[in-house]
């Protein structure tokens, strides 16, 4: 347990790289180019600070949801420089597409060492401990597995679509979780979140993931 | 590691004619449980105990001694596993405490010491820290607490646990439901043989059936999920220790969330085998376990107390099976037997004013024979005159049992020494409650891959 956290850009490319569908990020180091990467991928956008030392953005004010045009870009670039210093120096912004609301589940594995890589599903956001509703598996699972994950949990209703949002495609899901099941056979590492993995009928995107190395 | 189950040839050491010797128990126990094999007893001084010679010297130990039992001080234990192991023996069941369990200074040392000799000679071992096994079909029987009051009932459950005290208790209960065991193993620290040595061995054992498995911990849990996998009997593990804490500082959610004991949770789970976390439960799942399984969700309840229907029915609710509308041909055949005809029969039925048990086996043949109906639970309070009636009525519930290859559960309410008499009988598998009996068809969905037929 514990290492360091793999830089937060680098390990979205890294699920990219093995064909998930990922909300990439893209730093920028300037306003100038937030907002020229705005206009390519379109507002509305989200501004995140990119750490390497914090765990969780949310608690320090690192993330900035549904920015809508380039005023407000502009304003808020410049807040999170402020903040910056305060938080982590070397912390970089990054800008990402606001993506449509969908339901947001947790994705995570772990390397135990006694049983090996252990994977972790549950109803995801910011209270994903205070709900603890999750369910867990031994890399590598199979299909059924995946599928019984997602009816361990007891939110699994979320599932059907709540409060508008549209009901999530389950076959997609498990999709994702036998390819994170593999992935994690695969790549090297000592703890790995996806929080939130955003759902929309059969979009199933990581929005935001985050490794820990070993060592 | 069969031989370690199975042996011709017994020392036995730490055994002496004094009043408060444990020793001298497991030599009792042996003798009471007509075990045929050669007996090799050895103390700190010569005497003798049922007839038999306690030996001090170990020089003469004969080099084909399959077992040797060790129930001395711990800090002896290492010098006497030293010297019967210079005389060939490989195989021991060490049973003195005094090990890590006290977690301190000379006793870590002396399982330290253990562990480099069976390492460095390639013994097999039990324990230390136990009471080692039985074997039902040959007496062979190591427990240093008498068996003679709970007897030790031939059947086909092998019972391992983590503490000598449950496993005896495990015996205890098996035996007075009339199931009995098949082996009996109490792994104590686990220093060399553990859960997965004892797994692999009782799922090649043809006296073994179903698996009750009592754990605390495990060595490795990744070599436990990949055994436990392999096992293709029926496994009931009841889990102990489990309140462990979460990591509360974490740099991931993943990290925060992870437990052991989760693990070994979703472990037991992901092999097909079944968790449970108190003592009641693991017997009834036992019991489940020697039915034919469960193949659909869809059961009948059957009860001659209205009340206890009703129980049933929520049970049914709570456990997620269904309980379907009966046939016109099965409320048909249960209005012919009524006596007001005022009742509707619907499922979960009150038999009401029907007072005749070869009608209620009429009852459960056809719902046996309705493809609708996965299995019945049959909830029965006998009359004082019944009771004569018993055995023609367990029978009857057996044989139909093995026709349909599906299970009936029957909770049998009377007084307690009645229900423990029909239990001791070893016929079928008896439930207590309502509940007992709805949990047992639940918990057989589990193992419906598994196995076809009756096991008692």
């Amino acid at each position: 347990m514990g290492g360091r956290l793999l830089d937060p850009v680098v390990a979205k490319e890294m699920l990219s790289s093995w064909g998930f569908s990922v909300n990439r990020s893209y730093p920028v180091e300037s306003a100038e180019k937030a907002i020229s990467y705005a206009r390519q991928i379109g507002f509305p956008v989200v501004l995140k600070m990119a750490s390497m030392k914090i765990a969780h953005k949310t608690d320090v004010g690192g993330v900035v949801l549904n920015i809508r045009d380039e005023g407000e870009l502009l304003k808020r670039f410049h807040e999170l420089e402020d903040v910056r210093p305060f938080v982590d120096q070397e912390a970089r912004i990054t800008v990402e597409k606001m993506l449509p609301p969908g339901v947001e589940l947790f994705a995570g594995v772990v390397d135990d060492e006694s049983y090996g890589k252990v994977l972790l599903f549950g109803v995801g956001g910011i209270f994903v401990e205070l709900y603890g509703d999750v369910t867990y598996r031994l890399v590598p699972i199979g299909r059924r597995d995946a599928a019984e994950m997602l009816d361990e949990l007891r939110g699994r209703k979320i599932l059907d679509g709540i409060r508008g949002l549209p009901s999530v495609n389950r076959g997609k899901v498990v999709d994702f979780l036998c390819s994170l099941s593999s992935f994690a056979g695969e790549a090297d590492f000592s703890e790995l979140d996806i929080n939130p993995l955003i759902c929309r009928g059969s979009e199933v995107v990581v929005a935001d993931v985050r490794i820990v190395l070993k060592g | 590691m069969d031989r370690l189950f199975s042996p011709k040839k017994v020392a036995v050491v730490g055994v002496s004619d004094s009043e408060d010797n444990l020793g001298k128990n497991i030599v009792r126990n042996m003798l009471f449980l007509g075990y045929r094999g050669e007996l090799f007893l050895y103390g700190s001084r010569e005497c003798e105990i049922f007839g038999m010679r306690v030996e001090r010297d170990f020089s003469e130990v004969p080099p084909d001694v399959d077992v040797c039992v060790v129930l001395t001080p711990a800090r002896t234990v290492p010098s006497v596993v030293e010297a019967f192991s210079s005389r060939g023996v490989r195989r021991f069941v060490v049973e003195s405490g005094g090990f890590s369990e006290l977690g301190k200074g000379e006793s870590i040392q002396y399982e330290a010491e253990l562990r480099e000799l069976a390492r460095e000679r390639g013994l097999l071992l039990i324990g230390p820290n136990c009471i080692g096994v039985v074997n039902a079909s040959t007496g062979f029987a190591t427990p240093f607490v008498s068996l003679e009051e709970t007897g030790v009932r031939k059947g086909k459950v092998a019972v391992v646990a983590q503490s000598g005290g449950v496993a005896i208790q495990y015996l205890e209960f098996l035996s007075s439901e009339g199931i009995g065991i098949s082996k009996f193993i109490s792994m104590g620290n686990k220093l060399v043989l553990n859960e997965v040595d004892y797994l692999s061995h009782l799922n090649e054992d043809a006296e073994t059936e179903v698996i009750l498995l009592y754990l605390e911990s495990v060595e490795n849990g990744r070599k436990f999920y990949e055994c436990l996998k392999g096992v293709k009997k029926p496994v009931v593990i009841h889990k102990g220790n489990v309140s462990e804490l979460s990591r509360k500082i974490a740099m991931s959610h993943t990290a925060a969330l992870s437990t052991r004991e989760e693990f070994f949770r979703a472990a037991v789970k992901q092999a097909g085998k079944m968790c449970v976390y108190n003592t009641s439960e693991a017997v009834n799942s036992v019991k489940a376990c020697l039915l034919p399984p469960l193949k659909k969700r869809d059961v009948a309840i059957l009860s001659r107390s209205g009340g206890h229907a009703v129980i049933a029915a929520d049970a049914a609710g709570a456990r997620g099976l269904n309980l379907p509308d009966f046939s016109d041909r099965f409320v048909e055949l249960v209005r012919s037997y009524y006596r007001a005809g005022v009742m509707e029969p619907v499922n979960p039925l009150d038999l009401g004013d029907i007072f005749d048990l070869d009608a209620y086996l009429d009852f459960i043949r056809r719902l046996m024979f309705e493809d609708e109906f996965g299995g019945v639970s049959f909830i029965l309070g006998l009359f004082e005159k019944e009771w004569e009636k018993l055995d023609h009525l367990l029978y009857s519930l057996r044989a139909l049992m093995e026709e349909f290859e599906k299970p009936v559960t029957l909770v049998l309410q009377g007084s307690r020494s009645r229900v423990l008499e029909a239990k001791q009988k070893g016929i079928l598998p008896i439930f207590d409650t309502p509940e007992e009996g709805v949990f047992a068809l639940s918990i057989s969905l589990r193992f419906k891959d598994m196995f076809p037929t009756l096991r008692l």
